[in-house]
């Protein structure tokens, strides 16, 4: 069987096993994104006969020259930047400590993963009144340090620091949980052998947990980052429906999401869908290079 | 490095000792193997020597040198794991050298380390390979080099070999006798194999129900067994056990005399049942009848009855027929008398 040369007849079998989760995927991922791709160069284009006429790059060229644009891309690399790194290290953070305190273990696990399993909607309103400037509890927090109060949501300053620590929250929850599931998947035997050497508690974090655990962090770092580049339900509920004070919370998706359902401009919101695309693309692929040097599976 | 236990105890329970008042030397450059069954303390006493464990009772001595409430980074100890424990994510070279890193040596010093103790343990070739590419066998040898590569006071060896199948476990054995003889360290060797623990060391310490049951050249256990679990722990083939009264209407009673009233039972090896008398038998033998035979290429085993009990015979050569009835007589050098508790009476 091993040995056996493959017939045309079992690939056609393999096949129809393979179909109905292709069929899926062509109509739900592969039509939309190459849709997207065809719509982003149509010069013109009819949404109630999608019809388009002239094919171009005019699209591109708009988003080239359109300040409004240029501060969504900005403001998504500082949210990613902001995002990321800072909830993978929290989580990594607070897994360790979980970890330690088997105990409580259970309770915080729970707590943490609430929002997560929480509709980001749902929260989003809730940490409207954590923000609020005159009765929220992180003004008040503030002022118990005699710190003057921050305009969270009214401030254009703070717009994407608001989205920010948000953001890092809400991810914990599912972070945590699969760095413990790594932190525990490594042999107590290392920690014990590294110990006889010698090995402080941050020798053996470095040199044993770091790079045994880095599959887990390769992944969720990929995970975090493309959703943060999609950043979009929060600023919706926190600004409602508008971008923050004087568009300072203006992202690619709410850029895409205004030029598609507010101004019906439906060619300019998929070459902005498109460059998102190819962002999150190159953004991988480098990820991926990195990740041969320093992942050890 | 002498290492020495003075009356330690060590209970992990309050109501049962895991290990009850332990009392032994192991002299400097010698090479000591725990040996015992699972559960007898083998593991416990290696883990108080590296100071993984802390006793509950009693004093730890490095060269007279109270290390008891030292850790295992200040007492200077290389160990090796059942599993070797190496670290995947590192290659072979790296793996060596990682204690040197944690103790911060310059990145040149070490590999240089590395790569003369890579010699030593005849992985020389492989050290720029993953741990995972490697063989058990070579699996084993990086570990040792990497516990030898602090040139630590004494070298623990926590079941090294069972992991290994039965030829590499023979040339593994030789190998760490080799490597022991060659940096003349103090080496510690925990096993539950007995014929591993006969063939490598200088003295065994026979460990069972949180006591020694007998520390001594490796000859000695087989020869002058200190009891009867020692006696039916060592050889490779079982003890023949039986009560002393089956034996009192025989004329072998009168010739075992004095010693005979104060055993319970008798102990006889299989590989010391003979069927012609000499001057290393008793002169009085014992009938049996021959039940089964069986030969499994160069080991023939036999199995006889003798007023209702089995015993097992080996290295018998003489042929004769199923159920006939022969005269059996055992070799003095495999025969034992145990008292009530157990011990030996021919060794006193």
């Amino acid at each position: 069987m091993i040995n056996q040369k493959i017939s045309w007849k079992q690939t056609l079998h393999a096949l129809l096993y393979l179909a109905p989760m292709m069929i899926l995927l062509s109509i739900f991922f592969l039509y939309p994104i190459i849709s997207t791709f065809i719509l982003s160069v149509f010069k013109k284009y009819n949404f109630y006969t999608n019809a388009g006429q002239g094919i171009g790059f005019d699209n591109f060229a708009y988003l080239w020259h359109d300040p409004m644009f240029h501060q969504a891309v900005k403001n998504t690399f500082i949210f990613v930047l902001g995002v990321v790194p800072a909830s993978i290290i929290i989580s990594l953070g607070i897994a360790l400590l979980l970890n330690r305190f088997s105990k409580v273990r259970g309770f915080f696990q729970t707590l943490y993963f609430l929002p997560y399993v929480t509709s980001t909607v749902a929260i989003a309103m809730v940490w409207t009144w954590i923000y609020h400037s005159d009765y929220g509890v992180l003004n008040f927090i503030l002022k118990l340090f005699h710190l003057p109060p921050v305009g969270w949501l009214t401030d254009p300053h703070y717009t994407m620091l608001t989205l920010i620590i948000f953001s890092i929250w809400k991810n914990l929850g599912l972070n945590i949980i699969l760095f413990l599931v790594a932190l525990n998947s490594v042999p107590k035997q290392y920690y014990l052998s590294a110990s006889i050497d010698g090995a402080t508690p941050w020798q053996q974090f470095t040199n044993i947990t770091v790079p045994l655990i880095s599959p887990t962090t390769f992944l969720l770092t990929i995970n975090a980052m493309i959703a943060s580049f999609k950043v979009f339900d929060q600023i919706y509920v926190f600004y409602h429906n508008t971008a923050g004070p004087n568009n300072s919370g203006m992202t690619i998706v709410y850029y895409l999401y205004q030029k598609f359902y507010v101004e019906n401009n439906y060619t300019v919101a998929s070459a902005a869908g498109t460059v998102l695309f190819v962002i999150i693309l190159l953004a991988t692929l480098l990820q991926n290079y990195v990740s041969k040097h320093y992942v050890h599976y | 490095m002498q290492v020495r236990f003075s009356h330690i105890s060590l209970a992990f329970t309050p109501d049962k000792d895991t290990l009850h008042d332990l009392n032994f030397t192991i002299n400097d450059g010698e090479l000591v193997c725990l040996l015992g069954p699972s559960g007898g303390g083998k593991s416990t006493t290696l883990n108080l020597i590296s100071g993984l464990l802390v006793p509950t009772k009693g004093k730890v001595l490095f060269d007279n040198q109270d290390v008891t409430k030292m850790g295992p980074s200040e007492r200077k100890i290389g160990m090796v794991f059942q599993n070797y424990s190496l670290y995947p994510h590192l290659t072979v070279e790296n793996n060596i050298a990682f204690p040197l890193k944690i103790a911060h040596w310059k990145k040149a010093d070490r590999l240089a380390r590395a790569a003369k103790l890579a010699k030593l343990v005849h992985v020389e070739d492989q050290l720029q390979k993953n741990v995972n590419e490697l063989s058990g066998g070579q699996q084993q040898r990086v570990a040792i080099a990497r516990a030898l590569a602090k040139d630590p006071n004494i070298l623990l060896l926590d079941e090294p070999l069972s992991n290994l199948d039965a030829r590499l476990r023979m040339e593994m054995r030789e190998e760490i006798r080799r490597i022991q003889q060659e940096t003349k360290i103090t080496t510690v060797f925990v096993t539950h194999d007995q014929s591993e623990a006969m063939h490598i060391s200088d003295s065994v310490m026979v460990l069972h129900n949180a006591q020694i049951q007998q520390y001594s050249k490796p000859n000695e256990l087989y020869d002058h067994p200190a009891n009867q679990f020692v006696a039916s722990f060592i050889g490779d083939n079982p003890l023949n056990t039986f009560d002393r009264s089956l034996l009192d209407d025989t004329e072998l009673k009168e010739e075992l005399g004095e010693v005979y009233d104060k055993a319970t039972t008798v102990g006889v090896r299989a590989e010391n049942i003979v069927l012609t008398k000499s001057e290393d038998t008793y002169q009085h033998g014992v009938r049996c009848k021959l039940l089964k035979s069986h030969r499994y290429g160069l080991i023939s085993t036999r199995l006889y009855s003798f007023k209702g009990i089995e015993l097992d015979a080996t290295g018998l050569t003489e042929i004769h027929d199923i159920n006939e009835e022969v005269e059996i007589y055992f070799q003095k050098r495999g025969f034992f008398l145990f008292d009530a508790s157990g011990n030996n009476l021919f060794l006193e």
